[in-house]
């Protein structure tokens, strides 16, 4: 081998010479000196002071009227209401009954689920009669009460007044049939719209049995004649299915709470729930922190990166909790990091056939476009009694919007519309985006957007314990009123500066939706106990 | 044969591995020196070559007969050593890539890559697994020159080059930690990263007559776009606005004497300021001085003769005092440089130093052994090969 093979090889091989080094651990105190974090720093537990609860409805409850299981019950001093509807303007169910000859229809039929459990009820009946009348089905189906429409001028809705009749449902088997006899001055008017054709025909269902955790659930429900002569009690062929309003079937299950009751608790029941937003104080919190640990703030560029939160556990007292299913129950905790805010407002429709009034959405230019919308959302409100029928037309988003007090949605090409019935007063968040909130309200005067864009979604914690199971303290167990929940969400941007960090405490989700969770806090005003944090100050860049 | 070393030769050059003292200014500044000024104490900027490029000096390439690609890749061995503790590292630098173009009467183009700073290491704390910090990146430069010997005075040449900064760093401390009450551990990251941009330009000139060698290079004013970002597990920061700062900004001198027939004595020093601005600790002396000696012995051999007395030995010293921030610097050097097909040259350098911190902080030294691989392949272009002959 010559000289310049033997200088070539050895240049190759010293050049891929490899030393097997562990990592290197010299140097540590000239890093630290020079801005680089190499050790770990101190923690400390902080408790964080709640100053704010506020309850609002459940996001994005897809509970439209005539989806959902038909509900009717109470679960302690809660209640779920059954409203049922039956179009008698629509000719092809009317007429089928006419040629039988038995347009007599005196029963409400009520077609068991499964199992139900007896129940004392309380139905009203009503004739909404004219297309003003009509209007306020979505109000009906909202759970509004007739007193509250009259006092909206609607006073055109039937309230017969010897119509308000209670009943003793018996327990049902499933596939069992109970039927409700309509009083007779309620028959004669339904006899009477059948043959005019007009109207609709609404019936109210709600329990008696306050204090009581019965519950029903149906497969259906009809008005039907009935052969009382015959020994089987058959029902006879003339049947009035529920109508069908905004292409969904007439009836709707609301879970209500009762008047005075505190609106702070976490809950679910039909066609809606209570979620609760907790609000805190940062700038206490941060201060407690400086002393404690003696550092300087680290604030570049106005933020404030002086600590880490790495997590925090959460303890609740709850007066009373109900729950149905054999799941445990539980909640989940999302941090929601909020960016921006807005509030847009608008006149209002005071009157019926007013001009409906758009109320745009104003998030900025680069939030449509991250939302990969066309242009901002808009909200059109019009007069309805008791309230306003809202639409939300959304361009370029497939996603329909269903709220607790969803109509329809449907979409027209590139552009998505949900319809809303909105009560008076009334507050309503939706997404219109994924990181952009909207809460709606109005009176009589006015109508109100607010929105928030979010820089973090809520994604919720997962409390688990490991793979597999949850952290037993956060669920409910056998009457267990106490819950600890473990928070590693984005809590730290709390401490950054002028972003605001709400908590929202929602209930799980059950796999049964006729399955009902109220959970009632000890300390409605803090809603937890306790909030402990564990922090530690920044690592520090370097350099 | 030659082809796959060279491949290999460069695969190797992927490993890093290197010193703490990384995470200082722009981090580890690496001369841009030639093939041949490695084995010369760094210093051989101005010594006549018929194919070496030099970055700084451009205008002495004015005279180069060969068009010359150069590769130098850089395997070393660094100790370092707090006090307390030392430790042994190895890797790699790949410092220069470049291309160098005759032109005849057109004059001279060059073209070429340098790493000029290194942000590369790791480091970890003794007996503890949950702390990890680690840099990586750097800015280089992307440089293209062009000289001309000046008409009618053709001893004398002249040379701009224009220096384009670009490149990323980032430093980043991961940190785990485990609670006795959770499951999962909790990881928490932190970084920090510099993204450079910016332009600055040079001027040179090149005097040669009979056994003495000059030249003088100059920086002009130049610009760089610096944008440090900052991120952290769970921490939302400002989006990041890019600062301009001044470019580090060098002169220089450089001398080459041949004394005797096969032996020329190189000297070299130069002098870099560095915008305090551009630096997040402006406690360190500023500027630096750069200074290296050295000697090269040619055996003059032609290409008939032995392989040995065709070679070129070489040695020198270097040193450095000064910032970006206070930094001793010394080093020896040994090289050979030997043929390589008809006009290419392995060059073969061996640097033997060590770099200390002198900013009455916490100690770190290294000692390194750093051995320079540089493969030059050479060609006359535009010539026929009867005319090369």
């Amino acid at each position: 081998m010559n000289l310049r093979s033997s200088a070539l090889i050895a240049s190759t091989l010293l050049a891929g010479c490899v030393f097997t080094d562990d990592a290197n651990q010299t140097g540590g105190d000239f890093l630290q000196e020079h801005g680089a974090a190499v050790r770990s720093a101190d923690s400390g537990v902080f408790d964080l002071p709640v100053v704010s609860v506020e309850a609002v409805p459940l996001e994005g409850v897809p509970s439209m009227h005539g989806t959902g299981p038909i509900l009717l019950g109470s679960m302690g001093s809660d209640s779920t209401r059954l409203v049922v509807g039956f179009d008698l303007q629509d000719t092809t169910r009317r007429n089928a009954i006419l040629l039988r000859g038995k347009d007599s229809l005196k029963y409400l039929r009520l077609l068991a689920y499964e199992a139900t459990q007896g129940l004392t009820v309380r139905a009203r009946f009503f004739h909404l009669g004219t297309a003003r009348d009509i209007n306020a089905l979505p109000a009906l189906f909202a759970g509004l009460d007739s007193t509250d429409l009259a006092k909206d001028g609607a006073d055109a809705v039937l309230i017969p007044a010897k119509a308000d009749s209670e009943y003793v449902l018996p327990a049902l088997a499933t596939g069992e049939s109970t039927y409700l006899g309509m009083p007779g001055a309620v028959v004669e008017r339904l006899a009477s719209a059948l043959k005019d054709k007009t109207g609709w025909f609404v019936a109210i269902l709600d329990t008696r049995t306050s204090g009581s955790d019965a519950k029903a659930r149906f497969a259906g429900v009809t008005l039907v004649d009935r052969d009382t002569a015959s020994t089987s009690a058959v029902d006879t062929a003339a049947t009035l299915s529920l109508g069908v309003y905004e292409d969904y079937s007439g009836w709707r299950s609301i879970g209500l709470r009762p008047k005075g009751a505190s609106s702070r608790v976490v809950g679910l029941w039909p066609s809606g729930g209570s979620r609760l937003r907790i609000g805190f104080d940062p700038e206490y919190l941060r201060s407690q922190m400086r002393t404690t640990f003696g550092v300087n703030p680290d604030t570049v560029g106005g933020f404030d990166h002086t600590f880490n939160i790495l997590q925090a556990r959460a303890k609740a007292q709850f007066a009373s909790v109900k729950a149905e299913g054999t799941d445990p129950h539980g909640f989940v905790i999302a941090s929601t990091v909020i960016i921006d805010s807005g509030l847009d407002k608008q006149n209002a429709p005071k009157q019926p056939n007013e001009k409906n009034y758009e109320l745009p959405v104003n998030i900025s230019p680069k939030t449509i476009i991250e939302c990969g919308l066309d242009t901002v959302p808009s909200i059109f409100f019009s007069w309805a009694p008791g309230g306003f029928l809202v639409e939300v037309k959304l361009d370029k988003v497939t996603s329909s919007l269903p709220t607790q007090y969803s109509l329809a949605t449907g979409s027209y090409s590139t552009q998505t519309v949900t319809k809303f019935f909105l009560p008076l007063n009334a507050r309503l968040e939706f997404r219109v985006a994924a990181f952009v909130r909207v809460r709606i309200w109005a009176d009589r005067n006015w109508a109100y957007a607010k929105w928030w864009t979010i820089g973090r979604l809520p994604v919720s914690d997962a409390q688990y314990r490991d793979e597999d199971s949850t952290r037993r303290e956060a669920m409910f167990w056998n009457g267990q009123l106490t819950t600890e929940q473990e928070v590693r969400t984005p809590l730290t941007q709390l401490l950054n500066h002028w972003r605001t960090v709400e908590w929202e405490i929602a209930p799980r989700t059950s796999a049964d939706p006729s399955d009902r969770f109220i959970a009632v806090p000890e300390d409605t005003t803090t809603v937890f106990e306790t909030v402990r944090l564990k922090a530690r100050t920044l690592a520090g860049g370097s350099n | 044969m030659r082809k796959v070393i060279s491949f290999v030769v460069v695969a190797c050059a992927a490993g890093f591995a290197q010193s703490p003292r990384n995470i200082m200014g722009w981090g580890d500044e690496v001369a841009p020196a030639d093939a041949v000024s490695r084995g010369m104490g760094e210093a051989g900027a101005a010594i006549r070559s018929d194919k070496s490029w030099d970055p700084r000096l451009e205008a002495r390439s004015a005279y180069n007969t060969l068009a010359a690609f150069e590769v130098q890749i850089a395997p070393q061995l660094v100790w370092v050593d707090d006090d307390a503790t030392s430790n042994s590292l190895s890797g790699s630098r790949l410092p220069r890539l470049s291309l160098s173009v005759p032109m005849g009467r057109f004059g001279h183009l060059g073209i070429g890559y340098w790493q000029r700073f290194q942000r590369t290491f790791e480091w970890a704390p003794e007996n503890d697994s949950s702390i990890a910090l680690r840099a990586e990146g750097g800015a280089f430069e992307g440089v293209l020159g062009y000289s001309v010997v000046v008409p009618g005075v053709r001893n004398l040449a002249l040379g701009v080059t224009y220096h384009r900064f670009l490149g990323t760093d980032r430093v980043f401390q991961e940190e785990k930690r485990q609670f006795p009450d959770e499951y999962y551990p909790v990881v928490i990251r932190d970084s920090v990263s510099n993204r450079y941009w910016g332009g600055q330009a040079s001027v040179s000139a090149y005097w040669t007559k009979g056994d003495i060698d000059a030249g003088f290079w100059v920086d002009l004013p130049g610009e760089v776009e610096l944008t440090t970002e900052r991120g952290a597990t769970s921490q939302v920061f400002p989006e990041p606005e890019p600062r301009t700062v001044d470019a580090p900004q060098s002169m220089g001198v450089s001398g080459a004497w041949r004394f005797a027939p096969k032996q020329t004595a190189v000297a070299l020093l130069s002098r870099t300021e560095w915008d305090p601005d551009a630096l997040s600790s402006t406690d360190g002396k500023n500027p630096r001085w750069d200074v290296g000696a050295g000697w090269q012995y040619a055996m003059g051999g032609d290409r008939f003769d032995d392989y040995f007395k065709r070679m070129t030995f070489r040695a020198g010293l270097s040193g450095s005092v000064g910032g970006p921030q206070s930094l001793l610097s010394e080093s020896a050097t040994l090289g050979a440089g030997m043929p390589l097909g008809s006009m290419g040259t392995l060059d073969l350098s061996l640097q033997i130093g060590q770099n200390e911190v002198d900013d009455g902080g916490p100690k770190l030294k290294d000692s390194f052994v750093r051995l320079y691989v540089a493969i030059t392949g050479a060609s006359l272009w535009g010539r026929s090969q009867r005319s090369r002959r």
